[in-house]
């Protein structure tokens, strides 16, 4: 794997794409330290992996599948009590599209 | 001499109040003064809740039927501050939640209670379980009860000091690359990470789903196997949590290890390892041959890549994970923006703390397009490999025996610069959380004054067996019996 330097851009970008605001001094401190840090996963490079599946989780959930029964869930005003901004029922939020 | 009540086990308090000698209130009162008395240096808690535990442990005590009979009744015990707990602050130690109520209890929360369990309060930790020394709780350090000077490792450094101290009877930690084991090895206490989906993840505050598990912290290895037999089994809640399970974890400790196939693997022994760790560790070995115990070294070749395979794994399922922060259903949320999107940068940008963004950042940027198979797709082939090489040894041995953390606890400070120092801590605590494996902590012995811990793996669902074989160990040492003087 070819693992470049992480440009300010480049984590301005990622940044952008996540929605996580980062301040200048943010921006330049993880360009050098995403770089350290992806650089030691280079050591990845090593190990041959073909014909390996990947894993997701490690143990198999045998439990994952049940009857879709209908159960009692929280009530509206608990699952709204922790909400920012409420309107009526609904959680309220800044216009998507303008 | 009588021991002062907050130094008790579950077991022994457990055994006071069946005789009557005291009542749950007296037990309450005691983590409650202890906590009082202590907390000001410690720091273990976001939260106490104190007239809450002492207005249920005097319920219990004027209506000593109300709940059956069971280990865990009328003991005050504590929680990492990820679990959630209804109606009680659980913060993850981060500004984004410091004023999150949940509206329900964790799943192991509510068999805690059913069990007749006390809450005195919640732990610190490091902002949403990410870190090795609680330095990173949006709060404030806790500090290690052996050395105030020190951390108390992390992530549940919170849980881990407050055992140690005498503060609870006992806690719940969450460990997704070490976050039990290392702040147990880091303060002299058991911590223990069971199989992947032996305990119900739902209440829990995610982090990375395919490595968290909920596990006790306790003073012994029979108070470990007592707390463990209350939140294990499968949850309709969490579909990861698995069907079939024993729960007679304490009533099989035999501490019997005659025949015990120990295997000794040599990767977690090489350079990084402080010398006093690794003598502590050898001298533990040869106390396991004298009770009967074989011992082999062993090698697990690819232990070198599992902190790249974690370091990939976690903060790509947590950047997932954490984008549930905002700003509109629950949490921190800013208020002053021009837009939706300028209200969720910023909410992020005040709301999570550097280490929290970092591991988001990685965690992005291993999942974004180009990258997605050379570092996501890559690092779970490795995994399974890891995996693979776990359950090969395990045709052969009955537990792998290694150090829990390479050094005793570190200056508080010391590792915060530089964050693949601070990685460097979980080294020998990841590939059981890599490969789902269950692993224990316990006490094996000191330097300068501080705690050593010796880990224990063992194969999928075999808790019984590491149990057994730290019992054993334990029986055999007075190190579980060691408490700091504060």
């Amino acid at each position: 794997m070819n693992i470049p330097k992480i440009s300010k851009e480049e984590v301005e970008n990622i940044a952008l794409v996540y929605r996580l605001g980062l301040s200048p001094e943010d921006v330049s401190r993880l360009s050098s330290e995403l770089s350290n840090i992806l650089d030691q996963f280079r050591i990845l490079d090593n190990v041959d992996t073909s014909g390996i599946n990947p894993t997701g989780h490690s143990v198999s959930a045998d439990g994952a599948m049940r009857e879709d029964e209908p159960s009692k869930s929280l009530p509206v005003n608990k699952t709204l009590q922790n909400a920012p901004s409420v309107e009526n029922d609904y959680f309220k939020v800044k216009a998507v599209l303008e | 001499m009588t021991l002062p009540l907050y130094e008790l086990t579950i077991h022994d308090a457990k055994d006071l109040l069946d005789n009557q000698m005291v009542s749950s209130e007296d037990l309450t009162r005691a983590a409650l003064d202890r906590i009082k008395q202590v907390e000001p240096s410690i720091k273990s808690f976001v939260t106490v809740t104190g007239d809450l535990a002492l207005e249920e442990a005097k319920s219990f005590d004027q209506n000593p039927g109300v709940l059956p009979s069971s280990n865990l009744r009328g003991i005050p015990f504590q929680l990492k501050d990820n679990i959630c707990t209804q109606d009680i602050l659980t913060t993850c130690s981060s500004n984004m939640l410091s004023e999150f109520i949940p509206p329900y209890d964790a799943t192991v929360v509510e068999k805690l209670k059913h069990s007749g369990g006390i809450i005195v309060g919640k732990g610190n930790m490091d902002e949403f379980a990410m870190g090795s020394s609680t330095e990173n709780s949006a709060f404030h350090p806790t500090h290690n009860p052996w050395d105030l000077e020190r951390v108390p490792g992390g992530s549940s450094g919170g849980p881990a000091a407050a055992v140690a101290s005498g503060e609870c009877f006992y806690s719940l930690g969450s460990d997704t690359g070490g976050s039990i084991r290392q702040p147990a090895s880091l303060c002299g206490v058991v911590g223990l990470k069971p199989t992947y989906g032996l305990v119900s993840r739902y209440g829990l505050v995610a982090f990375a789903s395919s490595l968290d598990q909920i596990g006790p912290i306790t003073k012994d290895v029979r108070d470990c196997s007592i707390v463990l037999d209350a939140i294990v089994g499968h949850d309709p809640m969490d579909s990861t949590s698995i069907a079939t399970v024993s729960n007679c974890y304490s009533k099989s400790l035999k501490g019997d290890v005659n025949g015990l196939k120990i295997g000794v693997p040599k990767e977690y022994f090489e350079a990084g390892v402080d010398k006093s760790v690794l003598d502590c560790i050898k001298e533990s070995l040869l106390a396991f041959e004298k009770l009967g115990a074989t011992v082999s070294e062993i090698s697990l070749p690819l232990t070198k890549y599992a902190l790249a395979v974690y370091y990939i794994l976690a903060p790509s399922e947590a950047s997932a994970n954490l984008s549930r922060y905002d700003g509109v259903k629950y949490g921190y949320s800013y208020k002053d923006a021009g837009s939706i999107w300028d209200a969720m940068e910023k909410t992020r940008q005040n709301g999570f703390g550097p280490e929290v963004s970092r591991r988001i950042m990685l965690g992005t940027y291993a999942l974004s397009a180009g990258y997605y198979d050379a570092y996501y797709v890559k690092a779970q082939k490795v995994r399974t490999m890891i995996r693979d090489e776990f359950s090969s040894v395990f045709n052969d041995y009955d537990v792998l025996i290694t150090p829990t953390s390479p050094s005793t606890a570190f200056l508080i400070g010391e590792k915060t610069e530089d964050p693949l120092q601070m990685y460097l801590n979980d080294i020998c605590t990841i590939p059981a959380n890599i490969a789902g494996i269950p692993a224990i902590s316990i006490p094996a012995g000191f330097s300068n004054g501080l705690p050593i811990g010796m880990q224990i793996m063992g194969n999928y669902f075999s808790e019984n067996t590491i149990l057994n074989a730290a019992y054993a160990f334990e029986q055999a040492t007075e190190w579980h019996k060691m408490r700091p003087s504060l």
